[in-house]
């Protein structure tokens, strides 16, 4: 039995296809509709495929996948199907585990596909069994179904959505039958450290592959063009041609899923691609009215303002403004909000976190040469030359620049010598937040890239954590009693509504002194936990997540900072603290304190007189 | 049993949380016999003084007489402070220090949240004596509280199909406290100082029931599975347990307590309005009904938007309001109508019929239907829910992150407070520690008569830390419990 369990547009059907191109289909139904089974012809046994698990059979709604599991084992064919988790859980109520005698196989198999993997399945009364191998990985499970000691079938499960389309596919082998059946080994899934990215290939990406496939089929040949004419979408094409380029692409999309803790899918991953080649353009036209488009958008005002306006219209489909949701600088943020790639991108907006610096390996930030371009007299008027001029041979902003973009600059130069001061500032706001996400995309800049890098680091190093994190990971849980000790010891307050600890100078009140915790992390697929102790016992786990990253980089020196992600922050703190304060297993009665002004006095509660 | 009118006593609004706890504290520890003591040689603060001014109990207090009620502060002071510390010493607690700092660290421990209107204080109801530190006549200033016991013990008795007089809510109220102290020892040794010295040992226990206390999985399906009343008897009968109580720190026990309670009563009364009017369209309807078809009517109570929408898309302050006028006037044309029946109440079909005959009654139900009149006791019941229901506003540096209504000008929508979903979500995983999944969470929270967007709700459980992974596992997204 072979599951594909996630959610839609994880490329679960075009793999069921896959499986099945060469295989003979038994009585085909040629009506050209989607059904819920196939059947086909194997060189061993039949095969049952399960193709979409949410249509339902024509009698019942609930329960089908059950069914059909039970069908299957009942009649010994192969078993393929791809699964919703969704259905999975509503399955999961109609069949429940401790289900009846006469129950088949599924609720057994429906609960260890749902199981979480370090929890123990109990008992199950109809004798049904899914033992789990020994070699298990985050997006794979091998097992072995059993009725009552009898091995009847191999089961394996693979997890589509927990491994990022941004990041090289573990891969994993499946060795051929032994006695005990067939023995799955998968590599581990590994998420690179951010700053590597820059020199990885692309096409190890299983998004990589797709969009440079993509773009190579797409391009034209450079003869056929026309040089005056500007052409943002062939400009898209040439840009993404360059490896280093599509890199930085990547890179900044692989951001956009940390920063919100949430996967692309397929589907995501092509909106992404058609909004980088063609921006938001296929609400507004038909495809084949492309070229008429592109016509009667060319700029044909001969005034320097008006060219330039129109030319920003024609660069609001720049790969690097579409994919932020920019446009041409009118407010569209009702749309950031209900279309699902901007939802995730338009966080990661260079522009948001500009921070000034080159773009160097000792260097936090990388705005510099974008504020220098600007000010500079090098390029005799011309940003974009200036900026050239400063770049190193290699950088990839050198592949990402192309005739478009030449063409935007000569119009912004001519533009500015001609206009007053008020138009002049906006001119100068959009340009340069133009160049700034060129040379941010290119190069793989997305916002926050501090945060994301060293959220990548904690992730590879766990459960060992980052020295720059620790220690401000620990300020932002244990801020210290008197500002600048940085390892003061930690008042919070017993009966407060609130358990911030106590800071400075305050009102007599009973509180809890807490000792030094000793921190470590351990992963879960992509996820981040981070273990809490205290003299040696496991007070809580909290998820590391990119909130959390940017509250503690924000501490230093004994005082606790505040992002605008603290709403999402302070309630996880909270509960952290709050644990210390739970009777009986984790609170320590001989730490009790009388705090009044900056010192407290030990509290202790004996017997009653 | 087949009820017309669901008997809840009338609200009004409780403007302290505090005040919840407090209220099934002087109910179920027989204090307020009190009321009627005219013993005034002691010097315990009693409920009524010499001129015969009903007294208003408030932890902290200016003091002050008004026209109706007069105000004493039960925090101790001078002698009576004295003594307190005294108390606490034989309880076992010391210092090494001078002993009124202990006294005033441990009455500014138990502080609980300002009252902007008078500048007053409650203490936190973390045990049985300290809850009984204020009354609700202190709590709210008014000389005729409503009987804010009664209330939710009716809203638990629907739920748990018992009858109200049993007390039940408030009993598991009491068991969890008195665990509580039993793991406890500081609040404890805090309980019985308190007892001793401030309240002078007034408190009596009331005798266990002969049934016992019910358990959550004891109380049988009744006629109201799937309402708020059924969610408030399982989230209490949880919460209450051994096991939750030993979960939490007791601070947010009582936070999470209030916050059950407030839902209760917002989202109870809710429900109530629009039983009332479907009901009376029941009665306006041609074909004879069931009461059971009447009640499926009742499905949405608090319209829950997508958080997509415009602000004034997600008000639900003009909606709302018409429906608990219109109810409140409808109440009281039923419960007349009823009174005047001639056949048995308990005859579902019988009432019906004869009040589907009186055409005089016809067009008074069609005429308060169609009505858009504010007059009438919907005043009050308005501001019980919206009380009830709404995020507090306090100049104080700590936010009520317990709310699940956020005023924003004269609008007024759905926006839960990031502890809000904690506590709903953790109850309905069942057991501390546990997990669960966003399909139930759903399930309860359209008992409670909400159907929020499934995505609106993953984003609230992943802010508040408690959703693992966001892979597109529709309802199948794990939650975990808070604690």
């Amino acid at each position: 039995m072979l599951y594909l369990v996630g959610g839609p547009g994880a490329g679960k059907s075009h793999a069921a296809a896959y499986v099945v191109s060469d295989l003979e289909e038994q009585s085909p139904l040629k009506d050209g509709l989607a059904h819920r089974t196939y059947r086909y012809e194997t060189p061993t046994r039949p095969l049952t495929v399960v193709n979409d698990a949410t249509i339902g059979d024509r009698l019942h709604s609930r329960g089908a996948l059950g069914r059909d599991i039970d069908t299957a084992t009942r009649d010994q064919t192969h078993f393929f199907a791809c699964v919703n988790r969704g259905i999975l859980v509503d399955e999961s109520a109609v069949f429940p585990l401790l289900g009846r005698e006469s129950d088949g196989p599924q609720g057994a198999v429906i609960d260890w596909l749902l199981r979480e993997d370090n929890l123990k399945a109990p008992e199950c009364p109809s004798g049904w069994e899914v033992r789990t191998n020994e070699t298990k990985t985050d997006y794979l499970r091998s097992g072995r179904l059993f009725s009552a000691g009898a091995h009847l079938a191999d089961v394996l499960v693979v997890f589509v959505d927990v491994c990022s389309l941004f990041e090289e596919s573990p891969s994993a082998t499946v060795s051929q039958l032994s006695s005990v059946g067939p023995s799955v080994n998968g590599e581990s899934y590994r998420i690179a450290r951010f700053h590597r990215r820059r020199d990885s290939d692309p096409r190890k990406f299983p998004a990589g592959e797709l969009v440079a496939g993509v773009v190579k089929a797409l391009q034209v040949d450079s003869e056929e063009r026309d040089p005056a004419f500007l052409n943002p979408f062939q400009a898209n094409l040439d840009s993404l041609s360059s490896d280093a380029v599509l890199s930085g692409f990547l890179s900044v999309l692989r951001a956009s899923e940390i920063v919100s803790s949430q996967r692309m899918t397929y589907r995501e991953v092509w909106g992404a691609l058609v909004r980088a080649l063609v921006g938001d353009l296929p609400a507004q036209i038909a495809g084949a009215d492309i070229e008429n488009f592109l016509e009667s958008s060319q700029p044909v005002q001969p005034r320097a303002l008006a060219r330039f306006a129109e030319l920003r219209a024609l660069a609001a489909f720049r790969y690097t403004q579409s994919i932020f949701g920019i446009g041409d600088g009118t407010d569209q943020k009702d749309e950031a909000l209900q279309n699902p790639v901007l939802r995730l991108t338009r966080l990661v907006d260079p522009v948001r976190d500009a921070l000034p610096g080159t773009n160097s390996p000792t260097s936090d930030g990388w705005a510099t040469p974008l504020f220098d371009a600007f000010a500079s007299e090098a390029g005799h008027g011309s940003p974009l030359d200036a900026l050239m001029l400063s770049l190193s041979p290699e950088d990839p902003f050198r592949d990402c620049v192309g005739a478009f973009d030449r063409g935007l600059d000569e119009a912004f130069v001519a533009a500015l010598a001609c206009s007053e001061l008020k138009q002049r500032s906006e001119v100068v706001i959009w340009y340069s937040g133009y160049l700034m996400r060129l040379y941010a995309t290119a190069n793989g800049i997305p916002a926050f890239r501090r945060e994301i890098e060293i959220w990548t680091n904690a992730w590879a190093l766990s459960p060992k954590i980052p020295g720059t994190l620790e220690s401000q990971l620990l300020t932002l849980l244990k801020p210290a009693r008197v500002h600048g000790a940085t390892d003061g010891a930690s008042l919070i307050p017993i009966f407060d509504s609130r358990t911030s600890p106590i800071t400075g100078e305050s009102r007599p009140i009973l509180a809890l002194r807490t000792s030094s915790i000793e921190m470590e992390t351990s992963r879960d697929s992509e996820s981040l936990f981070l273990r809490l102790k205290e003299s040696g016992k496991e007070i809580r786990r909290v998820l590391l997540d990119f909130p959390l990253v940017r509250e503690a980089l924000a501490c230093g020196e004994g005082y606790a900072g505040v992002t605008e992600l603290s709403d999402i922050t302070s309630p996880r703190l909270e509960r952290f603290r709050a644990a210390r304060l739970v009777p009986g297993k984790q609170m320590d009665t001989q730490r009790y304190r009388v705090v009044v002004g900056l010192t407290d006095e030990v509290l202790s509660v004996g017997e009653a007189f | 049993m087949s009820r017309i009118s669901m008997s809840l006593p009338r609200p009004q609004y409780v403007a302290v949380p505090e005040a919840f706890i407090s209220a099934l504290a002087w109910k179920i520890l027989h204090v307020d016999r009190l009321e009627n003591s005219t013993d005034n040689s002691s010097e315990i603060p009693m409920v009524k003084d010499i001129a015969g001014k009903p007294i208003g109990l408030l932890f902290r207090t200016n003091g002050g007489t008004s026209r109706l009620i007069k105000m004493k502060q039960t925090l101790p002071t001078g002698i009576r402070l004295v003594e307190f510390v005294d108390a606490l010493e034989k309880a076992g607690l010391q210092i090494e220090g001078g002993s009124d700092l202990l006294g005033e660290a441990v009455l500014n421990s138990l502080d609980g949240v300002r009252i902007e209107k008078s500048g007053g204080q409650p203490a936190s109801p973390l045990t049985p004596s300290i809850a009984l530190l204020q009354n609700m006549r202190g709590a709210l200033g008014t000389k005729g509280p409503p009987d804010t016991a009664m209330i939710i013990e009716s809203l638990f008795a629907l739920g748990a199909s018992t009858s109200p007089e049993l007390l039940t809510a408030s009993r598991l109220w009491l068991r969890a406290a008195k665990h509580r102290m039993e793991i406890d020892p500081l609040l404890n040794a805090l309980d019985s100082a308190v007892d001793r010295t401030i309240l002078g040992s007034q408190r009596v226990e009331p005798p266990p029931l002969p049934a016992g206390l019910p358990s959550a999985e004891s109380v049988p399906e009744g006629d109201y599975s799937g309402t708020p009343f059924d969610w408030f008897a399982s989230a209490w009968l949880r919460l209450t347990s051994d096991e939750w109580v030993e979960a939490l720190p007791a601070r947010v026990w009582v936070d999470w307590a209030t916050t059950v309670l407030r839902l209760a009563t917002g989202l109870g009364f809710l429900w109530e309005c629009s039983w009332n009017e479907a009901f009376a369209r029941a009665v306006l309807k041609s074909e004879t009904v069931s009461w059971g078809d009447v009640r499926s009517e009742v499905r949405t109570v608090l319209p829950w938007g997508s958080s997509r929408a415009g602000t004034v898309a997600l008000d639900v302050a003009p909606q709302l309001v018409a429906r608990v006028y219109r109810s409140e006037r409808l109440r009281s044309l039923i419960a007349d109508r009823l009174d005047a029946c001639s056949a048995a109440a308990s005859d579902f079909g019988a009432v019906m019929d004869e009040m589907r005959d009186d055409e005089g009654f016809a067009r008074s139900l069609t005429e308060a239907l169609s009505s858009n009149e504010r007059v009438g006791s919907g005043k009050n019941v308005w501001e019980a829910i919206t009380y009830a229901l709404k995020t507090r506003e306090t100049s104080e540096s700590r936010a009520d992150y317990y709310g699940l209504l956020q005023s924003n000008g004269r609008y007024l929508k759905v926006d839960p407070g990031t502890e809000w979903i904690a506590v709903v979500a953790s109850l309905s995983c069942v057991t501390p520690g546990a997990s669960s999944d966003v399909g139930r969470v759903m399930a309860d929270l359209e008992k409670m008569g909400m159907r929020p967007n499934l995505s609106d709700l993953v984003a609230l459980l992943e802010r508040a830390g408690m959703a693992r992974g966001s892979a597109d596992a529709d309802q199948g997204v794990r939650v975990e419990s808070a604690y």
